[in-house]
């Protein structure tokens, strides 16, 4: 990999997000005009830097994370089809959120921080032999938490008054709200904080994605590895899925995408999936406001609704692959 | 630098899969470990390699135990040629190979002396015409050998391999074992292989160790190891055993 194809490539991909951020708060259901914003009128004012704005930065950076977060998970469990779903960080969170709507705890993001984190926990301790990590009964154990996850929210969604239930399923349903930039300013630290270090070991993920063996002989510590790359995904889902509830599929294109068109070298990889996520993200957040305005689509449903599709022709090409 | 071990052994659970195990190994000398199914060949192997760290006894690589090695440095002195292995991602030949250069990164990107060591490993294990191909498209045969030339680009001195020649043709496992044994002989690397194939092992080792349930039961000349006696004993199969015309055994067996 030469350094200057990786610098070239991420400089495009930075002015996308660029790109993005500046032309995506201009559209949506009331037109506004940049030099009356620009200048404080009312309303324009607010509605350019106090809704939209902080909502597409927003948007961009769940994006960002969940591509970042979709890409280590691939590499730690070795299949192009793992998400921080399979992990079953993206559920625990979920589980939180809805503990914290049917007992109205309030501060439903803390509770989904904490609920991602429990499951990291629980899923680790399942998954630890000694002072390995197996990446197998990772997978395993986070498949069984995903479902048993599942099955308590269903029953606290059953259990629950009408309001609530409605609350519930447009929190699982995942939605990208405006949000304060106070909030922003340390979501946008943590994520960014995390990313570089990720990207900075790109040569050693590499390894990891090949075999945990193939990186030990070749002198990367790779039960270390294993264990920053799943607490790195958790703290990116956790985050990200407090402020916006569950939104899928961006872990699972945009990567394989990038793999496809890029190749699986992690220098790449990284800071491609993170920018270019962050895009796709922001653009499916602006579908979501104007498709039907001024109602809203949930944009988890506009991700899952463009991402489910994409799914199924990735495994059947998948399996395609095997007879060819 | 040299392996030696002193009754060296590894347990899992109650059940010794291989004890009292001493020996050495040295440079210059291609090395075959042969026995049946279970009697710890690849155990042995993956102490050498420095992936089974709870052995008993000793094992020192140069004047240190393997497990005391930081695995960067040791890297840089074995490299270990694991079966040819499903990867899920698309990689190319050459980013497989550029690989082995892991030991000695600094920063993200490879040297140009990085470049050259993989272009020197990719010729010589003749896997440089598909070095831009997709690993995953790749034949049984180039597959072991680009797996093989990420591990000479790490320019060890010794060489382990876990049945090298499991996916390979005819002539590619005589082509490897060719390779092999001038690795040994010209360039003076010390190369260990644990085989399957008594006849390969016979017509290009300088060296055979036998192990039969965890215990080492022979290690000398191929001529001297292999006997009918011993194969009888060790595996179980009556064999003939012809001398070839540059003196080193070959075994037929009958239906």
């Amino acid at each position: 990999m030469e350094a200057r194809r990786v610098v070239q490539l991420t400089l495009a991909g930075l002015a996308l997000v660029l790109l993005s951020a500046l032309v995506l708060p201009m559209l949506g259901t009331a037109s506004i005009s940049l030099p009356a914003a620009w200048a404080g009128r009312s309303p324009d004012r607010e509605i350019l830097f106090d809704v939209r704005l902080p909502r597409v930065l927003l948007s961009l950076l769940v994006g960002g994370a969940l591509g970042v977060a979709g890409v280590i998970c691939q590499a730690i469990l070795r299949d192009a089809l793992a998400t921080p779903y399979t992990l079953g960080v993206s559920s625990g969170a979920s589980l939180g959120a809805v503990l914290a709507i049917s007992f109205r705890w309030g501060g439903v993001p803390i509770a989904s921080c904490l609920g991602a984190f429990a499951a990291v926990m629980l899923v680790v301790a399942l998954a630890t032999e000694g002072r390995r990590l197996s990446s197998f009964t990772l997978l395993l154990a986070g498949v069984t938490l995903n479902s048993m996850c599942f099955a308590l929210i269903l029953f606290l969604q059953n259990v629950a008054t009408f309001g609530e239930s409605l609350m519930i399923v447009r929190w699982l349903m995942g939605g990208i709200d405006t949000i304060e930039y106070s909030s922003l300013a340390w979501l946008t630290a943590a994520v960014l904080v995390i990313t570089v270090w990720l990207v900075f070991h790109a040569r050693d993920w590499n390894l990891l994605s090949i075999g945990e063996e193939w990186a030990l002989t070749r002198g990367v510590d790779a039960t270390r590895l294993l264990w920053a790359g799943y607490l790195a995904v958790s703290l990116l889902t956790g985050v990200v899925t407090a402020f916006t509830g569950p939104i899928g599929f961006v872990g699972l294109i945009v990567p394989h995408a990038l793999r496809l068109k890029l190749g699986a070298d992690h220098r790449l990889l990284l800071p491609l999936s993170f920018l270019l996520g962050a895009v796709f993200l922001a653009l499916c957040d602006t579908a979501a406001r104007l498709l039907i305005s001024p109602a809203e689509i949930p944009v988890g449903v506009i991700t899952a609704l463009l991402g489910g599709p994409f799914f199924i022709w990735l495994l059947r090409s998948k399996r395609r692959s095997v007879w060819l | 630098m040299r392996y030696e071990l002193r009754e060296a052994g590894l347990s899992y659970g109650p059940a010794a899969v291989l004890d009292q195990v001493s020996l050495e190994l040295r440079e210059a000398q291609f090395t075959a470990i042969i026995g049946p199914n279970g009697a710890g060949k690849s155990t042995l192997l993956n102490i050498l390699a420095g992936l089974r760290l709870q052995y008993r006894g000793s094992c020192r690589y140069g004047d240190r135990e393997v497990r005391d090695w930081p695995r960067r440095e040791f890297s840089r002195h074995i490299a270990f040629v694991q079966q040819a292995n499903a990867i899920e991602f698309p990689f190319s030949a050459e980013e497989i190979v550029l690989m082995g250069r892991t030991p000695y990164a600094h920063g993200l990107f490879e040297s140009s002396a990085d470049r050259d060591a993989v272009k020197r490993a990719m010729i010589l294990t003749d896997s440089a015409d598909f070095r831009c191909r997709d690993f995953r498209s790749l034949s049984g045969g180039e597959r072991q050998r680009v797996i093989l030339a990420a591990a000479l680009a790490q320019e060890p001195e010794t060489l382990l391999l876990d049945e090298p020649s499991t996916y390979l043709d005819l002539q590619h496992q005589i082509d490897l074992y060719r390779l092999l044994r001038r690795l040994a002989e010209e360039q003076g690397l010390a190369v260990i292989a644990v085989t399957h194939d008594l006849n390969l092992a016979a017509a290009f080792a300088g060296r055979i160790i036998v192990l039969d349930r965890g215990r080492l039961v022979a290690d000398d000349t191929p001529a001297a190891v292999l006997n009918t006696a011993r194969v009888r004993d060790v595996f179980r199969v009556e064999v003939q055993i012809h001398e070839q015309a540059n003196g080193r055994p070959f075994l037929t067996y009958g239906s």
